[in-house]
């Protein structure tokens, strides 16, 4: 699919009206709802279905971590409920500064839960209080599980390094915050979510009952409305932080957790960008495997100071520091020449593209990409044009882009233990 | 006229199974019947080669370590440019699996040509997958109830060679034998199906078959091994309690019946209430799917275990409601639908029922049946199961 037969195929659909009771095979059409987007991809047996609420673990009310959580939690039930006769597979995740929710279904089923998606995401058809209840004592009960578990208090000291403790801690809260969650504040907290300005993007065989007048979505929108005006930073900065700076955690556990985040601009190449991201993550599953590594993640955060490039690895603690510095020389593209040049990039650029396509052979994840695309203001992209164009100079112009690192190793002090050299 | 051929093509559009089945089958004399999925505009494409392998005694496993050695050879090249590889010794044979952009696919079908070569004579790396095969052997042995479960599955379809081999049959395997054996399986002709998912031109695909598998006619006389006998170490499981087991030959994969059968006996075993663990496995045995049940329990528990393992099915029939039914059924059509949903998903699903049936079709038919499916249909179907005895195995201490 070409860029330009993709967005001839993108139809926009702004529905209009109320209609008292929507037939099985249409949307219900309402004033001032979500976006349909519809992104034509035939010869597959699926509809994908996804959304992005401007709403994450930052909107969290004072004092009440978790309600962003608890409430994705009753949004995925809900979905399950929903669509239970129809074979699909529904996911919802929540973020620092959104949820993103996703259906996978049959095409047959895919009008009726369409409707459903999209009352859902309206917040037409809100959880009754004792699926409040009964969602809020099963996360208390989870929580009380991992209390004191390394992986959370990683997560924690993480989000204090990257958010410098602005915009909460732990995404999925704590026991005595939700304890504390009420009912009403409860309520009051969804409905206070912005759905205004939500895009539902709906990637399939095309749906001819969506084919309503309307223009497209102003670009730009959802992604920046979080709930919290205050940025928290210098907004002169091209970059969330000026400075960089190394922690250490000592923790007597027996592996080691390494996280090293770099600010990046706002206006990358987001393609280029993601060729980034590919070396790190190949970077981190070496070929033969490193024994010392157990699993790695790289992403790129959102925040309101700007996006932010972030490595976190699981490895053993005798090669945290090693590590450390070798994610760190990563990040800055210090080792770009060794897989840029020679046909190397070129090599990258395919695998770049064949990861982008398998990834989005799912209808659900290619949707929920283009409703990114569509909410950072950009034209949704096509994956063979974009790797087409790239060049190895688009991946050189990151180096002047990434700004310093912040660097945490969290684990045991093997040389206050005697086992082993230590930084 | 007009509106109303456009009116069938957008009620054709509505079944969700319309994807589930190739548009075109090509049969061809010495070539591989070739089946099309075809998927308008898809920038993905997806093959996958499927050989029919027959082993005999001496050459049981033999399959299974050319899947380890094309594992090896072919991986790295579909990594170099992020293609998906698989190689998997199915119940019917080997099948070769390769996935990525349609701009690729030269690389693809390099990637297929290089999986399905000649294997490798270097003895390291034969020993190497020999051992791989001989460990996990070695394992199931040690394990009661590992052991009783490959037991069970044996007996399903008498006389056939252990898929994975035997100490015995594994010992023999050399690189004459395996290249042996590789000439007389990997020939491109219509025993072998070639299933094509993406939007690909029966012109690029005829121009790459030749370079698929050995070009040389099989010699049948190198096929058949000579394997020194040896006596087959059998039963090492460190057997503490006494274990139980049942095997009901339940027909073939492409009965949604058997699988939906597997989903409520293996929910009604996951709830039973007995003061022992009870196993339920689905296995395609080959020649027929089958049930699974085994079980272990110390001595003062014996007669329950086999009352619990003898009773499983009878009970999961009396327990079977239209819900129940209904609920197994979707869970089914979901995870089809799910892994249909990529081309490599797609072409393993018509693939699998490809090889079992050798007619294209069946896999629409599989999701058709499916929904049909009632709480009358599974009764009888459990009914006409129970009508047949049971395969029994046991392991004492």
């Amino acid at each position: 699919v070409t860029a330009a037969a993709l967005t001839g195929s993108v139809l926009f659909a702004v529905l209009q009206g109320v209609a008292p009771t929507p037939a099985a095979d249409s949307v219900a059409p309402v004033p001032d709802g979500p976006y349909v987007v519809q992104v034509e991809q035939g010869g597959t047996p699926m509809v994908g279905f996804a959304s992005v609420l401007p709403v994450g673990a930052a909107n969290d009310p004072e004092g009440r971590a978790g309600t962003a959580w608890l409430h994705a939690r009753l949004l995925e039930a809900s979905l399950h409920r929903t669509t239970r006769f129809s074979a699909a597979t529904v996911d919802v995740e929540v973020g620092r500064f959104s949820t993103d929710v996703t259906v996978l279904t049959p095409r047959s089923s895919a009008p009726r839960d369409l409707r459903d998606f999209y009352r859902l995401i309206r917040g037409d058809t809100p959880s009754t209080q004792e699926e409040f209840e009964r969602a809020r004592s099963e996360l208390i009960a989870q929580l009380a599980f991992e209390s004191g578990a390394p992986v959370r208090q990683f997560e924690e000291a993480r989000a204090e390094l990257v958010y410098d403790g602005a915009w909460g801690g732990a995404i999925h809260g704590t026991s005595e915050a939700l304890a504390a969650l009420t009912w009403t504040e409860f309520q009051a907290w969804v409905s206070g979510i912005p759905r205004t300005d939500l895009l539902i993007v709906r990637v399939g065989a095309a749906d001819s009952t969506l084919r309503l007048p309307g223009p497209p979505p102003p670009p730009g929108r959802g992604l920046s409305s979080t709930g919290r005006s205050d940025s928290g930073g210098d907004q002169t900065l091209p970059w969330a932080w000026a400075e960089g700076r190394s922690e250490r955690l000592v923790r007597p556990i027996t592996n080691s957790w390494v996280t090293v985040d770099a600010p990046i601009r706002d206006d990358l190449d987001a393609t280029a960008l993601g060729v980034l991201v590919q070396h790190l993550e190949e970077l981190l599953s070496p070929d033969p495997p490193d024994p010392g590594i157990f699993s790695a993640e790289v992403e790129v955060l959102r925040s309101p100071r700007g996006p932010i490039l972030s490595v976190t690895a699981t490895v053993a603690p005798e090669v945290a520091d090693r590590w450390a510095r070798r994610l760190e020389r990563a990040v800055n593209l210090e080792d770009l020449s060794s897989w840029i040049e020679g046909g190397q990039f070129d090599w990258q650029r395919r695998r770049f593209r064949n990861n982008w396509l398998r990834r989005e052979a799912r209808p659900e994840a290619k949707a929920l990409r283009i409703a990114r695309d569509l909410l950072s203001g950009a034209e949704p992209r096509d994956p063979l044009s974009e790797t087409r164009r790239l060049r190895a100079e688009d991946v050189e112009r990151l180096v002047e882009a990434v700004g310093p690192a912040r660097i945490l190793v969290y684990g045991p002090d093997l040389q206050a233990s005697g086992g082993g050299a230590s930084r | 006229m007009k509106p109303l051929l456009l009116a069938f093509a957008l009620l054709a559009q509505e079944d969700p199974n319309q994807w589930l089945g190739a548009d075109t089958v090509l049969a061809l004399p010495d070539r591989p019947t070739i089946a099309f999925v075809y998927r308008e505009e898809s920038p993905r494409v997806a093959l996958r080669w499927f050989l029919p392998v027959s082993e005999s005694d001496a050459q049981a496993g033999a399959a299974e370590l050319l899947v380890k050695l094309a594992d090896e050879r072919a991986r790295s090249h579909a990594q170099r440019v992020g293609a998906s590889f698989d190689v998997q010794r199915t119940p019917r044979g080997i099948a070769y699996s390769v996935a990525g952009a349609r701009v690729d696919l030269d690389h693809l079908f390099n990637v297929l040509r290089i999986a399905s070569g000649p294997p490798e004579s270097d003895p390291i790396l034969i020993r190497r997958a020999r051992e791989s095969s001989l460990a996990r052997l070695e394992r199931d042995q040690e394990s009661a109830e590992r052991s009783l479960i490959a037991r069970l599955s044996q007996s399903v379809c008498p006389g056939t060679p252990r898929r994975g081999g035997t100490a015995q049959s594994l010992t023999g395997l050399d690189a004459a034998a395996l290249h042996s054996t590789w000439e007389e399986t990997h020939r491109p002709d219509e025993t072998s199906t070639l299933v094509i998912v993406g939007d690909v031109t029966l012109e690029l695909v005829l121009a790459s078959l030749p370079r698929l598998g050995t070009q040389s006619r099989p010699n049948r006389r190198a096929g058949r091994l000579y394997a020194p006998p040896r006596p087959e170490r059998t039963d090492r499981a460190q057997v503490l309690r006494q274990w139980y087991g049942e095997a009901w030959p339940t027909g073939p994969a492409s009965d949604p019946r058997a699988v939906l059968a597997a989903r409520l006996l293996g929910e009604s075993v996951r709830t039973l209430d007995v003061p022992f663990d009870v196993t339920m496995e689905f296995v395609d045995a080959g020649c027929s799917t089958a049930l699974l049940i085994a079980g272990g329990a110390y001595r003062q528990n014996r007669r329950l275990l086999r009352a619990t393992v003898q009773g499983a099915l009878a009970q999961t029939r009396d327990a079977l409601s239209e819900e129940a039914v209904a609920r197994a059924a979707l869970d089914v059509r979901r995870e089809v639908y799910a892994r249909a949903v990529t081309e490599e998903g797609t072409a393993g699903l018509v693939g699998a029922f490809l090889e079992e049936s050798g007619v294209d079709g069946p896999l629409r038919r599989f999701m058709e049946d499916l929904e049909r499916l009632d709480r009358v249909a599974m009764f009888d179907f459990f009914d006409s199961l129970l009508a047949r005895d049971p395969l029994r195995a046991e392991l004492d201490r």
